[in-house]
């Protein structure tokens, strides 16, 4: 039993010190055989002045090519994997094979589009039920975002949005305005789907409560399923001519779609929205049909505007549209609040009429009806019971763990090729540089232009990456005094007793160094701590009301 | 590069940012050291071993001034200490995947899932042993990849044996760590961690 413990123990600090292991043997054996073990295999079909099986009159050449090879075939299989894997990925499978498509997802679906566009885009669009005057004030779809939020901020008051922005989408002309205007942001449409769909299926009621993104449900009541469906089933379009079939279409369905929860509030709503449903007709001339990725479901003159997840829920509680699944009163509440379809008014006017606000797209999106459960409404409770909620139900998004697991370990690996080799080659650290600046660039754009925003999740630093940089570290050390020392060709005359000496005092001195380093320089800096002091001691003066007390805070309350 | 600075997603950004910067240095000082082995033809220079004395100390220094970096931002987002707090919430929160026995805690009588810690162990075990045998389906690989070299040595590729020995390797280096990423997560779920956190740990000491 002594034993067995004591082997269970070992098992164990083996376990721990499994870090790297699979990355060490995968990335560094060829390196470690060529610049060590090679010279000492007997040669094998090798020329005469071949030293082992290094192939050369010395294995430094060799290691040399080793590293030009590796290094630069992974830079060029990053540059694939960030650039052109996503854009065969998005652009091809999407269309020509039905990838997307399984999953009714389209080419033009607008969920799918990044939050930057360099698409054009209706640059004197009019923002619905807001008056022309507007519409000039109106510049990019930021200020309409700002304007549009809750704060309600002239574009030129908010203080918060980048001058550069701002004067570039003012000062240039359309076209070049258009490059880069930004999109409804995708974790603010996931915020309120995501009450749409909890709402929407009975199942996720009991989760409600603990999805952290759900906006408040006050104000959001169930809808019929068969509105839902008949929303799902009918995609909405913004030309005119699409809108007046689907209104077609939709009074059609209304009439046989019967919603049991449908009540007088919502039928009187229904005849004022058809009395100013020509005021919004006309004013859809203005809208110029736009091209380019989801041209047929971009938002009406800044409906969709990019707003956060808090102003959505602010909007929740203080407004709400009931309108029914008739897409004409969607669009009726659009023109009346002047804020698009996603605005709500609380209150009881919600809990009465039982309809339900739904984003279409969103709702045609979630919805297979290949795949949809007992209830028709297509939800997948096995996806949202174990994904994030925005994930399973947008699909494709950033998956946070994956891609940070995976981008960690690449830095990673080349990290050690880089230090622990890199005596060999002192050019290695150039296409280091390049290929951090391609890293940075490569998430960037991915992050731009084909995943949704991402959920942020709050981290104070790199973790367990960051002990692992430092096994790296110290690897390098061993490894850069062995190649040094034994494999080139300065100390090949020394004794075996002076090079084990020399690298002992090479190893020893930079361990001292990093000792050193580490105690005068301390983790937390100086002026962290400060603030630190600062803010406990605002903190206390407000919430305890301390009296004034001379000297500083002790650093032991930090 | 200030489109780091709004991405409050992870500090991956910053860390990247950092090491970029840090490595304009240390490409200027490669390049000068690169070519003068290039214009002598020899990569054993006697002043090597100072760049890579230099260097070495140089790598040092950028993590040490990374770890007061991180303190730093970590201020500015005011994300500082939040991985206590998480620890604390996440000490209550299981992973749905985490699977035992039904048992009264015996800290306050609430009704908790426990894992033996000997069938833990025997998990430990288990996915040390995949791992082992990963490690050794790499191996093979890199063996086979210069036995493949050594039988093409008086072939018309044979000056060129060293570059498409390489050529293999790195591709076997790309795809046995993307198939390993797949099974360490696989790895990882079997051993049934509790929290995330633990979980996270595990997959990224894989």
């Amino acid at each position: 039993m002594y034993i067995f413990s004591h082997f269970l123990l070992f098992i164990l600090l083996f376990l721990t010190v499994k870090s790297l292991v699979f990355e060490f043997f995968n990335v560094l054996t060829t390196f470690y055989y060529l610049g060590f073990a090679a010279r000492y295999v007997p040669p094998y079909n090798q020329p005469d002045y071949a030293k082992g099986e290094c192939g050369y009159d010395n294995c430094m050449f060799p290691l040399v090519i080793n590293l030009v090879t590796v290094v630069s075939i992974e830079m060029l299989w990053r540059f694939f994997y960030h650039f052109l894997y996503r854009y065969i990925r998005y652009h091809i499978l999407s269309g020509c094979f039905g990838h997307y498509a399984e999953r009714n997802f389209e080419n033009d679906d607008e969920s799918m589009a990044p939050i930057l566009t360099t698409t054009s885009y209706s640059h004197n669009a009019v923002p619905l039920g807001a008056s022309n005057d507007d519409a000039d004030a109106s510049t990019a779809p930021g200020d309409r975002v700002r304007r549009n939020s809750s704060e309600s901020k002239a574009p030129s008051e908010s203080p918060s949005r980048p001058r550069r922005l701002k004067d570039r989408a003012k000062s240039e002309s359309p076209r070049k305005s258009r490059s880069m205007e930004r999109r409804p942001s995708a974790a603010s449409i996931g915020a309120s789907t995501i009450s749409t769909v909890s709402a929407l299926s009975p199942k996720k009621k009991e989760n409600k409560n603990e999805n952290p993104l759900q906006a408040s449900d006050n104000s959001v009541n169930s809808p019929s399923r068969n509105s839902v469906r008949s929303k799902i089933l009918r995609p909405p379009s913004l030309t005119i001519e699409v809108d007046e079939e689907e209104k077609e279409q939709n009074e059609k369905l209304k009439e046989e779609d019967i919603d049991e929860e449908f009540d007088e509030d919502a039928e009187n709503a229904n005849t004022e929205r058809a009395s100013n449903l020509s005021e919004f007709l006309a004013q859809q001339q203005s809208v110029k049909v736009v091209e380019g990725r989801g041209r047929n479901r971009l938002p009406r003159r800044g409906s969709r505007s990019s707003r956060s997840r808090a102003s959505l829920n602010q909007d929740a509680e203080a407004q709400t549209v009931e309108h029914d699944d008739s897409y004409s009163h969607a669009e009726e509440g659009r023109s009346r609040t002047g804020r698009g379809l996603y605005t709500r008014t609380g209150g009881d006017d919600d809990q009465s009429t039982g309809s339900r606000r739904v984003r279409d797209y969103a709702a045609r999106r979630n919805t297979n009806p290949l795949n949809a459960d007992d209830d028709g409404n297509g939800f997948h409770d096995e996806e949202s019971s174990t994904l994030n909620p925005f994930e399973s139900y947008h699909g494709i998004s950033y998956n946070h763990q994956h891609e940070m697991l995976y981008n960690y370990s690449h830095i990673l690996r080349l990290f050690l090729i880089c230090f622990c080799f890199g005596s060999a080659l002192p050019g290695v650290y150039a296409l280091l540089l390049i290929y951090t600046w391609m890293e940075i660039r490569g998430h960037s754009w991915n992050l731009f232009y084909y995943f949704p925003r991402p959920l942020p999740e709050i981290s104070e630093s790199l973790g367990t990456w960051l002990h692992m940089f430092q096994v790296v570290l110290i690897i390098g050390i061993l490894t850069n005094a062995s190649l040094v020392i034994f494999t080139m060709e300065q100390f090949k005359h020394w004794e075996t007793k002076y090079q084990l000496g020399l690298w002992i005092g090479y190893v020893l001195v930079l361990g001292a160094y990093h000792y050193v380093l580490s105690l005068y320089f301390d983790d937390i800096p100086e002026e962290v701590i400060v603030q630190k002091q600062r803010s406990l001691y605002i903190a206390s003066k407000i919430t305890q009301k301390a009296p004034v007390r001379e000297g500083t805070i002790a650093i032991e309350m930090l | 590069m200030s489109i780091m600075k709004p991405f409050l997603l992870n500090v991956c950004f910053c860390f990247l940012d950092f090491l970029n910067r840090w490595s304009y240095f240390i490409a200027m000082v490669g390049i000068a050291f690169e070519a003068m082995a290039i214009y002598y033809d020899e990569y054993s220079r006697p002043e090597i071993p100072t760049f890579s004395f230099f260097m070495m100390g140089y790598v040092i220094t950028m993590i040490q001034f990374w770890k007061r970096e991180e303190k730093i931002n970590a201020l500015k987002w005011n994300t500082m200490g939040c991985s206590f707090r998480d620890d604390l919430l996440a000490a209550h929160d299981f992973r749905p995947q985490f699977y035992g026995v039904k048992m009264k805690s015996y800290v306050d009588g609430t009704d908790i899932l426990y894992y033996p810690s000997s069938k833990r162990s025997a998990l430990y075990v288990a996915s040390s042993f995949a791992m082992i045998l990963c490690i050794a389906f790499v191996l093979i690989a890199i063996m086979a990849t210069y036995y493949a070299r050594l039988q093409v040595s008086h072939t018309i590729v044979a000056p060129y044996e060293q570059w498409v020995a390489s050529g293999i390797t790195a591709f076997q280096i790309i795809i046995c760590s993307s198939m390993f990423s797949l099974v360490s997560w696989d790895i990882t779920e079997w051993e049934n961690h509790r929290h995330d956190k633990e979980f996270e740990k595990s997959l990224i000491s894989k």
